[in-house]
């Protein structure tokens, strides 16, 4: 889905448009180039790897000699990649050939880690204070409620039970882009943008509703250079492990506030200290910064006959799923629902595309189905895109027909003149009529009564 | 048949598992400015960096040694991720292994149990495919020095028959003096790199810009290719290496003397050819190199 | 995305409530038994805007839900996962108690309706079964409104039962007080026939009878269950005069007394009429499925009446033969025409130890007649309906017919026959037990309530894809190809004075016309297969039987050439492919033939669209077929050819319907003939086109029409003007489940230009991928 790269891709942006020194100092923090390493599309990766430990500028050809040609695109993106992030730095050697030297504060810190690994700037508090934590799987709940609420309520569905404790200001931030409110009196609609949010894979959620978040705290004063990095650590602790809120600066306090709301860590207070648990959201954080396809559980089964079965309990699936179907029975861990012309007509006009549509059965395809090819039926994904394809069998232009010319050489001097200013649609000779744009209809009947 | 995912790889998420040669007959007679330690050292770093490049990348190292092999990490249980924790377990692997060898070898090295590895590694890879369909995508790495043992040839064999089936490439770094031959029939019939490094200190080098790489990559890159494999087989009655033969026509067992009957399948064999090396219907191998 | 303030939505449509009270009401106005959940759906939606959701978020999930393998719905809707353990046994418990709606293959859905109760009654399931079952196997807790109507349907069904015994008729029924009851209505009671011994009208004949001896259901029940259900009761019973049989049953029927009959026959305590020594051969081994439908229908060791289901092709006549083994006495066969009837006989020798002399055929061409007391009589439905004069013989063949008392009335095709016909038949013959085998459930003439009260209740059903996977019969890809319709043509389809000749504008479409010459050519050179080619138009099947130069049977065809023609078909190398008319829809068995192309079709009979597909569901397994594959390999093909944008493509969509909910999925191609086939093709050029073109203008109307045959049923029906609401959409076949009928009067079309749809080289069909590669 090209819209998911994008969104991604705006992050890793973000970082790269940060001006070259605040980059450099990004790169002290080694975890921030493991995780900006992670980053990177496979090939910029081997790259990386292969001029850890040379010293010398190496030249550009080198490079491209390994390459295939049906690999010249993707070389191209990761070398361009690696420059933005100012990882590679590009030098003209001798015999003026293009040189590639990797970012010294950068090769260093990877050395150090392959060789000898890294420490967090904190360590897990130990169990005896820690009393209660959550099981992984309490966690997981938590997490999955928490993000799914934040997200009923960016929607601004009604089907959001609990309240959230982001303020209305910041939700309203979020849903710039995503919601539109004509006037106070109607009810906010979601976007074409916000359609295709709703589609995409929670991951790509939630680097675009960080990147919202940073660009937001930038403006507040916050320096996002020190945000990006504290998020890229997170992503690297524990799943589970509780720490310590001191160990946080003051800004990273407010932050892991705001994130909890998300369902990034959980909160918890003990009879004097007080301390944060990172989830499985925070930790896969890293995972989701390439370009890797989505790596879960589904739980959508779609049958021949156009009906589909998802085994979820979540209410946001149940919206989801009402963007393009017809959803039918609601059962405590099941939702029936009918893929039918009107339900995907009106999510086409709504702004979402036949291969969004599919592209989501197939990435939420259940377990049960996934391994069936193709996991969605031929028939289905076929009849969704013949239906887009219906919608643009017939064009609709406001048109005018003029008739009854006076003559023959009124009638020519009429087409031609339409056909000069781009507005001729149709014209007969024999039975002397044209139709034009509806647009140039009082420039054609200006034109027309000058014969007369 | 387990389902192998018949998906092409979409991402670089590896399971890379490694198969260490820890012969000790090999390792004292080779070069002595490259020990085993400092072979380590590449190795771990290398591991490292494996596990560094993704999330989800997991890594899995076999110990051959003479008399047996075994696990030393695997790092979908290792807390810390670190390639440094295989050196306590496999210190332990080659005491025992010394222990196990009782005999002397007659002559030269004596082979290492590549085709037990092989097999544990391929027994590995078959749980993880069974494990539901958001596996990484596995491929093996030989880390071999020792000579190839003809007793092996049957099992070696069978378990690239094997890695073939399931579609996973047996890549193989040879850091020995000699080419092997069932290596390169390895990675020649998988589909993986074959590569005898030259200059053994600069190993990280060549393990990272080569064997690093992953099979989604490896599609638009050009690594290196087989000059000429070996394809010499050695008989299932003596177990020598063999260049012309007799071969069963029901299961293909390959004899260096004509026999009344098959010894694998029974079949009864008709009358001898005379042993004519003008016979054109006897089997010919390309030469070694 | 608002929520409905209706603080409980499963209680917010009073006609619900409606059709589980009475029932008789809604199924006059709704069309068939399957369909009815569908368009009241529909009803809904238009009252309370786009989807009224069905909540039941609020039932409770047993802890150990995962085990269990359905969901049931206080609405009557039931859910079954086909992956789950329980599956086999589940399946045949809800066929037993529900319609099928759709069984397709992850998930299938079935409505709980109080016909398909009683059918459930009729095999002896009990209302305290039905509801521990269900709750059993049900992932929540049974809600309260589905035990409700489970006992408010089955009330009244199975406490009487109509017994025919040593020629008399009696009434039995384990419950006095509803015998009682029925006594106190005029006509019943003006029937009953006081025994000797029994004084006075309170006194009932009591004896014992046997209790259900399934055993399917045992592992689903504990053993007390199971041990109540094997015990003997006590039936009481009273006789009634034979005569009044008829008007006692209809007294019975739910919109009188409300306590229908099932009506079973004692054929082993039958005394009075002579037996028939037949028995099975050792080498008619029977399928599972073939076993449980007749273990429904002789479960207490009785003969139950009724109708089994099994798709073309599965073996519906060893059923029917087995059938009539176990009864052993005299059997007649109704089948629809005169070749069934040659078929069924052949049948009868072939899988049964019956002797020739004691098996006659009774057609317009033979007359013969059986030997001895005791036979099996093969004839159509024609012959015995017939209402005008006949021949001597024929009529004293007749008189015999209505004379004898038959042990089982053995009736093919029910859902073909026309009601009337079927009515007049079982009122000329008195028979014990009635069986009726079928295909499809399915009739557009809504009699199928009445077809169930004449005969009896459907007493199993066979899941169509089970069967594929079992490898009985073939694994059919169904493909539509859409063919546009050239310029020319598109225009005159348009014109309102071509409005008579619409269907034959849309079936000599050129493009469609190439597009069949393709597959023919593609199926015989490449992969030898056999091909049928289906046209109900008549004019349509010369045209293009002629122009392909391949023979054509219809209904004017004689017996003799149709022989000729099958025959060759059937054996010769040279003669691949087949035009049928209509006749070929249920007349002409044709086993080895396994690629179908309909160009022209029958208005949306959702029924003769699954009988044309059972054409080719014997075609199993040919070893050149199966290539490494197995499951995956089709080995049969159904191809429709629409012309797009004309009515045609509204009808297939609703034609598929049937098919669709058993499974098969309806693949579409929108690229054949390819872009590159030229002049090899007939009607390339032009001048073709518009000679053809010409020729269809000046034909008359009716020879444009569609052939008429008088067995077809649904024909007379469809063709009835039936005006029912319906969207845009719908007539453009777009909601997916649901039907309606529709009044075929001018619509306009798009005033897009016709442009050719450019040929995706990723939507070429796999088949052509290779030829195209």
């Amino acid at each position: 889905m090209p819209q998911v790269r994008i969104v991604a891709k705006n992050f890793m942006d973000m970082v790269a448009s940060l001006p070259a020194m605040k980059l450099d100092k990004l790169y002290d923090n080694p975890f921030i180039c493991q995780a900006i390493l992670r980053s990177l599309p496979p090939l910029a990766k081997k790259y990386v790897v292969q001029l850890l430990y040379i010293d010398v500028p190496v030249s550009a050809k080198l490079f491209e000699d390994w390459v295939l040609a049906d690999g010249a695109s993707k070389h191209r993106v990761a070398i361009d990649r690696l420059i933005q992030l100012r990882i590679f730095n590009q030098t003209l050697g001798r015999n003026r050939e293009t040189t590639y030297r990797i970012n010294q504060t950068f090769q260093v810190n990877l050395q150090k880690h392959i060789v000898h690994g890294g420490a967090l700037p904190r360590e897990p508090m130990p169990s005896n204070i820690t009393v209660r934590l959550p099981s992984l799987e309490e966690l997981e709940a938590y997490a999955v409620d928490q993000w799914e609420c934040f997200l009923l309520h960016l929607i601004n569905s009604s089907e959001a039970e609990k309240k959230t404790n982001i303020s209305s200001s910041m939700m309203r931030i979020f849903q710039k882009g995503l919601i539109s409110q004509r006037d106070e009196r109607e009810p906010a609609k979601l976007t074409e943008g916000g359609f295709q949010f709703l589609l995409m894979d929670t991951n790509a959620q939630l680097w675009y509703i960080i990147r919202e978040y940073i660009s937001n705290s930038e403006e507040l004063g916050v320096d996002s250079a020190d945000l990006i990095s504290f998020l890229l650590e997170l992503s690297f602790h524990v799943t589970g492990e509780a720490y310590n809120m001191n160990t946080l600066t003051d800004i990273q306090r407010v932050t892991i506030r705001d994130l909890a709301d998300l369902g990034l860590v959980k909160l918890q207070q003990g009879r004097k200290e007080s301390w944060f648990i990172p989830t499985k959201l925070a930790t896969n954080l890293s995972i989701s910064l390439s370009d890797t396809s989505a790596r879960k559980q589904g739980y959508v089964v779609v049958e021949t006959n156009f009906r589909m079965y998802a085994y979820s309990t979540s209410k946001l699936h149940c919206e989801i799923l009402r963007l393009f179907a017809r959803v039918e029975y609601q059962l405590p861990n099941l939702v029936v629902s009918a893929i039918t012309k009107e339900s995907l007509y009106k999510a086409f006009e709504n702004g979402i595309t036949s291969e969004q549509i599919i592209a989501f059965l197939q990435q939420n395809a259940h377990p049960r189905v996934a391994e069936r090819v193709p996991s969605v039926p031929e028939n289905v994904s076929d009849q969704i895109r013949l239906w887009e394809s219906d919608l643009n069998r017939v064009e609709i232009v406001p048109a005018q027909l003029f008739d009854e010319f006076s003559s023959r050489g009124v009638f020519d001097s009429a087409c031609d003149f339409a056909r000069e200013n781009g507005g001729l649609l149709w014209e007969d000779s024999k039975k002397m009529f044209i139709i034009v744009k509806g647009e140039m209809f009082n420039l054609m009947k200006d034109f027309i009564s000058r014969f007369r | 048949m387990t389902s192998v995912s018949s998906k092409l790889p979409t991402d670089d998420v590896s399971l890379l598992v490694v198969i260490i040669d820890t012969n000790p007959l090999f390792w004292t007679t080779l070069n002595s400015n490259f020990g085993f330690s400092e072979f380590l050292s590449h190795v771990l770093s290398f591991l490292n960096s494996i596990l560094l490049l993704n999330q989800l990348n997991q890594v899995v190292v076999i110990a051959t040694g003479i008399s047996w092999c075994d696990y030393v990490y695997d790092s979908s249980t290792c807390v810390s991720k670190r390639a440094e924790t295989l050196l306590d377990k496999l210190e332990e692997f080659v005491e025992k292994d010394e222990s196990l060898s009782t005999e002397d070898s007659a002559d030269g090295v004596a082979p290492s149990l590549l085709s037990g590895s092989l097999s544990m590694a391929l027994c590995y890879i078959q749980r993880v495919f069974r494990s539901g369909s958001l596996h990484p995508q596995p491929r093996i790495l030989c880390l071999h020095g020792s000579p190839d043992g003809p007793g092996q040839y049957v099992s070696v064999m069978n378990a690239i028959f094997s890695a073939q089936r399931s579609m996973v490439p047996i890549d193989s770094c040879v850091i020995g003096a000699q080419h092997s031959a069932f290596l390169q029939q390895a990675s020649y019939i998988t589909g993986g790199v074959y590569m005898k490094p030259e200059h053994f200190d600069g190993l990280f080098q060549y393990l990272s810009t080569v064997f690093a790489t992953d099979l989604h990559s490896r599609s638009f890159l050009q690594l290196p290719k087989p000059v000429g494999v070996d394809f010499r087989a050695s008989c299932f009655c003596h177990k020598n290496t063999i260049n012309t033969g007799y071969i069963c026509s029901v299961c293909l067992s390959i004899f260096c003397k004509h026999q009344k009957k098959c010894s694998t399948c029974g079949s009864i064999f008709g009358q001898a050819q005379l042993q004519d090396s003008s016979t054109p219907d006897k089997k010919r191998k390309t030469p070694s190199q | 995305m608002s929520n409905s303030s209706n603080p409980n939505p499963d209680k917010g449509r009073p006609s619900k409530k409606i059709k589980f009270s009475n029932k008789d009401e809604v199924r006059a106005s709704a069309s068939v038994e399957e369909d009815e959940g569908y368009l009241e759906r529909d009803e809904d939606d238009l009252r309370y805007g786009e989807g009224e959701k069905r909540d039941f978020t609020k039932l409770e999930l047993k802890p150990d839900h995962v085990n269990r393998p359905l969901w049931a719905c206080a609405d009557g809707r039931i859910f079954l996962e086909t992956f789950s353990p329980l599956y086999k046994q589940a399946y045949d418990f809800l066929i037993a108690i529900a319609e099928p709606v759709c069984r397709p293959e992850s998930m299938h859905e079935y409505n709980l309706t109080p016909h398909s109760l009683y059918a459930a009654v009729s095999v002896g399931l009990e209302t305290e079964t039905i509801v521990s079952v269900l709750n059993k196997l049900s992932k929540t807790k049974l809600p309260k409104e589905m035990i409700d109507f489970i006992h408010a349907s089955t009330a009244n069904y199975g406490k009487v039962k109509l017994v025919l015994k040593k020629n008399r008729y009696f009434i039995e029924s384990p419950y006095p007080e509803v015998l009682k009851r029925l006594l106190k209505d005029e006509v019943i009671g003006h029937a009953r026939i006081c025994s000797e011994g029994t004084h006075g009208s309170d006194e009932f004949t009591i004896s014992k009878a046997l209790g259900e001896v399934e055993g399917v259901h045992d592992e689903l029940l504990n053993e007390s269950d199971v041990a109540a259900a094997a015990e003997e009761k006590d039936t009481h019973a009273f006789e009634i005069d034979p005569a009044q049989v008829e008007s006692v049953k209809q007294r019975c029927l739910p919109n009188a007394l409300n306590y229908p009959m099932l009506e079973e026959y004692d054929f082993r305590n039958d005394t009075v009429n002579p037996d028939l020594d037949m028995e099975l051969k050792p080498q008619a081994q029977p399928r599972p499925y073939q076993e449980k439908s007749l273990s429904k229908m002789f479960g207490n060791g009785r003969a139950r009446s009724g109708i089994i289901v099994l798709p073309c092709g599965a073996g519906k006549s060893l059923v029917g033969v087995s059938a009539a083994t176990r009864i052993k006495k005299s059997c007649l066969c109704l089948a629809t025409n005169a070749v069934s009837v040659d078929q069924w006989a052949f049948q009868f020798k072939l899988w049964s130890t019956i002797r020739d002399e004691q098996i006659c055929r009774f057609t317009s061409d033979s007359k013969e007649r059986f030997h001895g007391n005791a036979g099996v009589v093969v004839t159509t439905y024609n012959m015995v309906a017939f209402g005008g004069k006949r021949s001597e013989e024929s009529e004293k063949i007749i008189e015999d017919i209505r004379n004898r008392e038959w042990g089982l009335l053995l009736m093919d095709e029910v859902h073909v026959v026309p009601a009337h016909m079927f009515r007049k038949v079982i009122s000329i013959t008195k028979s014990h037990c009635k069986l009726g085998l079928t295909a499809t459930l399915v009739r557009e003439d809504e009699r199928i309530t009445d077809l169930n009260f004449l005969i009896g209740p459907k007493l199993y059903e066979a899941n169509w894809l089970d069967l594929v996977k079992g490898g009985f019969i073939a694994n059919v890809q169904c493909a539509e190809v859409w063919c546009p319709m050239t310029k020319e043509f598109f225009a005159e389809y348009l014109k309102k004075e071509n409005s008579k000749k619409k269907q034959a504008l849309y079936v000599m479409n050129p493009n469609k016309f190439r597009a069949c010459e393709f597959l023919i050519r593609f199926h015989e050179e490449q992969r030898g297969d056999k091909i049928i080619v289906f046209a109900d138009n008549l004019f349509a099947l010369t045209e293009y039987a002629m122009k392909l130069r391949k023979p054509m049977i219809y209904g004017a065809t004689s017996h003799a050439e149709r022989t000729k023609i099958l025959e060759a078909f059937k054996t010769s190398k040279d003669l691949n492919t087949v035009f049928l008319s209509k006749v070929g829809d249920n007349s002409i068995d044709i086993p080895e033939a396994n690629v179908i192309i309909q160009i022209s079709s029958h208005a949306g009979s959702r029924r003769q669209e699954a009988q044309r597909l059972g054409r080719i569901l014997r075609a199993k397994g040919r070893h050149q077929d199966r290539m490494a594959g197995g499951k995956e390999e089709y080995n049969a093909f159904f191809y429709s050819l629409v012309s797009t944008d004309t009515q045609e493509m509204y009808y297939s969509t609703k034609r598929q319907q049937f098919l669709v909910d058993q499974g098969y999925s309806f693949k579409v191609i929108t690229s054949l003939p390819p872009a590159d086939s030229g002049p090899e093709l007939n009607y390339h050029h032009l001048d073709d086109q518009l000679s053809l073109l010409g020729k269809v203008l000046r034909a008359g109307d009716d020879a444009v029409g569609l052939e008429q045959l008088d067995e077809d049923a649904d024909g007379l029906a469809l063709q009835k003007a039936r005006r029912f609401p319906g969207s845009m959409s719908t007539m453009s076949g777009a909601k997916g489940m649901v039907y309606m009928e529709y009044n075929t009067g001018n619509r306009k079309h798009g005033a897009g230009q016709m442009k050719a749809k450019p040929k995706d080289p990723s939507k070429r069909h796999s088949l052509f991928k290779k030829r195209f590669a």
